[in-house]
Order: structure tokens, then sequence, then C-alpha cells
């Protein structure tokens, strides 16, 4: 049952870090980057990578290693802070990000949010051994 | 015996060392004076920019609190040890080069604070990349 589980939240990770490749164009970044100055759009493109490397790695690990995150030790420490990482990511999306914006995207907002929400159900559901 | 403990200590510094970077970067912004180029930005995308430092942020407390409260963990010679360890040693490794050959630094006000902390945070990163490169090796090589 949890391997599947994280078989699915893999494949919801690696489709949220492809919609990361459209996401750029949807929001206008060169356009409304080029607004500031170079360094600030430097760091905003790099953490932007960072952050997406590390959410291609999530998929990679729950696609072909998941048993890593149902051991003891170290899987269950890594099960630990991804459900955080997501729980988090549940908040910013609710209570963050300004609503009219939302709005702009409603089709978007709701399958982003349910797709946060399972990733964050899941890996605490791991984390604390509910399945 | 003497690596071993040795790649031990260095991890525990290691994360300390983090732990002191997260401290730190609450007042890059303030130094870097974010403030006035974030104000020219449209809300999306500065809210898009505090989510994502937000969370880089927190890769950086939980490389930190990983590496100074489960530093034998990190050593256990299992695959979770060696892809956590290699992980760590790629981000680091990533951000020097991101230093030299990225970021354009002209825009960074060049007094001596700034410069010092940019000596500091390159020898800084430089011992990151290496500290969880002996940690691969260590996991790799029992």
């Amino acid at each position: 049952m949890a391997i599947y589980a994280l078989y699915l939240a893999g494949v919801i990770l690696l489709c949220i870090t492809a919609a990361n490749f459209f996401a750029p164009k949807k929001m206008r970044w060169t356009e409304n980057l080029e607004k500031t100055e170079t360094v600030f759009r430097q760091v905003f493109v790099i953490h932007c990578v960072f952050l997406l490397a590390c959410v291609a790695a999530m998929a990679l690990l729950c696609l072909f290693a998941p048993q890593m995150l149902l051991e003891d030790g170290l899987g269950r420490m890594l099960a630990g802070f991804i459900a955080l990482f997501w729980s988090a990511r549940v908040l910013v999306q609710v209570f963050y990000y300004e609503p009219s914006i939302k709005r702009q995207f409603p089709f978007f907002n709701v399958l982003f949010t349910m797709a946060f929400i399972y990733l964050a159900l899941i890996f605490s559901a791991v984390f604390f051994r509910w399945i | 015996m003497i690596t071993q403990d040795l790649i031990h200590t260095a991890i525990l510094l290691a994360g300390v060392g983090q732990l002191i970077l997260v401290a730190a970067s609450a007042v890059i912004p303030r130094c870097l004076n974010w403030k006035g180029p974030l104000s020219d930005l449209p809300k999306l995308i500065r809210q898009l920019f505090w989510t994502y430092a937000g969370y880089i942020l927190g890769m950086h407390l939980f490389f930190g609190l990983l590496s100074t409260f489960g530093t034998h963990l990190l050593l256990d010679g299992t695959p979770q040890a060696a892809i956590l360890c290699a992980l760590m040693m790629l981000w680091w490794t990533v951000r020097i080069a991101l230093q030299f050959f990225c970021f354009d630094r002209k825009g960074i006000p060049q007094i001596r604070f700034n410069v010092l902390a940019e000596v500091l945070l390159v020898a800084l990163f430089l011992y990151l990349a290496l500290t969880y490169a002996a940690g691969v090796y260590l996991n790799l090589v029992p």
C-alpha cells in the first residue's frame, strides 16, 4: 500500500516538475523580471532551479527507490522532511498567495492545491507509519 | 578509524556551519538592500521570490540539523546516507560554481563588510562540498 502511494507521489512530483517548465511563460516571468536588477533576476532563477532539482530528486526517489523512505533512520527522517516541505507548500498556496492571482488560474489552483495536500498527507503517513 | 572520526567531526562542524549560515541569512536582504528592487516587481513575482528564498533557507536548515544531530546516520554506510551526502556535496559544489560563473556581482556594493562576507561564504561552501565528498567516500568504501 505505502509503496503504491509513493509511486503515485512520484508521478505527481514529476508532473509538478514538468509544469514548472511552462510556468515562466504562463506568468510572464521574463517580462516581469526585466523590471528589476540583474542580481535579483539571477537569485530568483537560481532559487527556482535548485528547488526544481529538489522536486525532481524527490520524484526519482519515490519512483525508483520508495522502500528507502520506509526504512527507519535516515529514510524516516527524509520522509518527515518531505512531509514538512509539502505541508508548508499547502499553507503557502492557501494563505500566502494573493487570492486575485489564484482567481486568474482557478483550475490550476485547485489542481495544485490537491496535489500538494496529497503529497503532504502521504509523506506524513509514511513518517508516522500510518500506512 | 582516525579517518572516520575526522570525517564525523568535519560533518558535525559542517552542520554547525550551515546553521550559522541560516542565522546569517536573516541579514542578507538588508545587507544587499533587497527592499528597493523587490518593490518594483509585481506582487506574484514578489511572493514567488520570498517562497523560493524561504524554501532554500529550509533546505539549509534541514542540512544543518541533519548534519549536527544525525551525524552518525550520515555515515552509517547505507545507500540513503551515501545519497544524502552526495546530494549535499552536489548542492554546495553547484553553489560555488554559481558564485564565480553566474552571479553578476557588480550590483553588490563592494564595501569591506560585503567583501569579507563573500570570502567567508565561499570558504564555507568549499568546506561543505569537500566534507560531504568525504562523507560519500566513507559511505561507499567500507
